[in-house]
């Protein structure tokens, strides 16, 4: 863990913890998911930025997207799949 | 059994005091939260759980110290919350973002540098305990600003910045830092060195507590 993933785990879990239907989880240990949302929502949460190390990656699941620190290159595949 | 420096013990005596004014400052948070959003708001139930969880870091600190427990004063939950000419909510946003989002977020980095540091098993286990909850109490601060209405204007806040990271820096990370002593020696016991948590409490404004600010319009020009 570092610190670059507090931002996802602290600032965007934090967030969801008001939002419908988020879910944070606590695990800080492992690069293992950081928070959990409807995919909409991850994804307007977490549209990739050029914010330093601030990178994201979404798996969308039953419509349900888990979220964690990994690369842009990840998400704009994922994107490009849609 | 390894015995305990004075000086560490000292250091973890300052940490349950800072705990003990965290637990009251929760404690406010989840009144005021209650009295703004009404009963049944997230904020509140996780307010009062923080509370609780920093009266158990005091006791988890108590341990380390290891002498008899000085006799329970009365935590004096009547803390001011934020400047006074403010009003209701932006006091609850002015302290939910000193203490939460700024001092739990600064707790949270440093901590997870003394959990790789940390070697007899008590000091382990309590900073272990410890970040565990830090997290949350930090997204407690985050989830208050989500919280509020999308037409909020928090550029207000963008002035005090400045004091409240001193303010944090000041009564939160220096008091938990080895001083004269043999720097090393005191990182197994959970105490990092002043060098050392500058460079963590640097990085973590830049990448972590201003972008998350920025998040909600609020500048800092850290
Ligand atoms: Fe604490
Ligand atoms: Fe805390």
């Amino acid at each position: 863990m570092t610190i670059n993933k507090l931002f996802n785990v602290l600032v965007l879990g934090g967030s969801m913890l008001v939002s419908t239907n988020g879910h944070a989880s606590n695990d800080l240990t492992t690069d293992k998911i950081a928070f959990c949302t409807s995919t909409n929502e991850c994804k307007e949460a977490l549209s990739c930025t050029d914010q330093g190390d601030v990178i994201k990656k979404m798996v969308p699941k039953d419509g349900i997207s888990c979220c964690w620190g990994t690369s842009c290159a990840d998400l704009d595949a994922l994107d490009s799949n849609d | 059994m390894i015995k305990t420096p004075q000086a560490v013990k000292q250091i973890w005596a300052n940490r349950k005091k800072i705990e003990l004014e965290a637990a009251a400052l929760f404690a406010q948070i989840a009144k005021e939260a209650k009295v703004i959003w009404g009963n049944n708001n997230a904020i509140t139930d996780l307010a009062n759980q923080a509370y609780q969880d920093e009266q158990r870091h005091a006791d988890l600190c108590q341990k380390i110290i290891g002498t008899k427990k000085t006799p329970i004063q009365k935590l004096n939950l009547e803390v001011q919350l934020g400047p006074n000419h403010l009003s209701r909510v932006e006091q609850l946003v002015y302290t939910s973002i000193s203490l939460s989002c700024v001092t739990e977020t600064l707790s949270t980095a440093l901590l997870l540098e003394m959990k790789k540091l940390a070697q007899p098993k008590i000091i382990r286990d309590t900073v272990h305990e410890i970040l565990t909850d830090e997290i949350r109490h930090s997204r407690i601060g985050w989830a208050i600003l989500a919280t509020l209405p999308k037409n909020y204007d928090l550029s207000w806040v963008s002035m005090y910045i400045p004091a409240i990271l001193n303010e944090a820096y000041q009564t939160e990370v220096k008091p938990m830092l080895s001083r004269n002593y043999d720097n090393q020696s005191l990182e197994p016991w959970g105490i990092l060195s002043p060098k050392k948590s500058n460079l963590i409490v640097a990085k973590t404004i830049k990448e972590v507590i201003k972008p998350g600010l920025n998040k909600f319009n609020i500048k800092i020009s850290a």
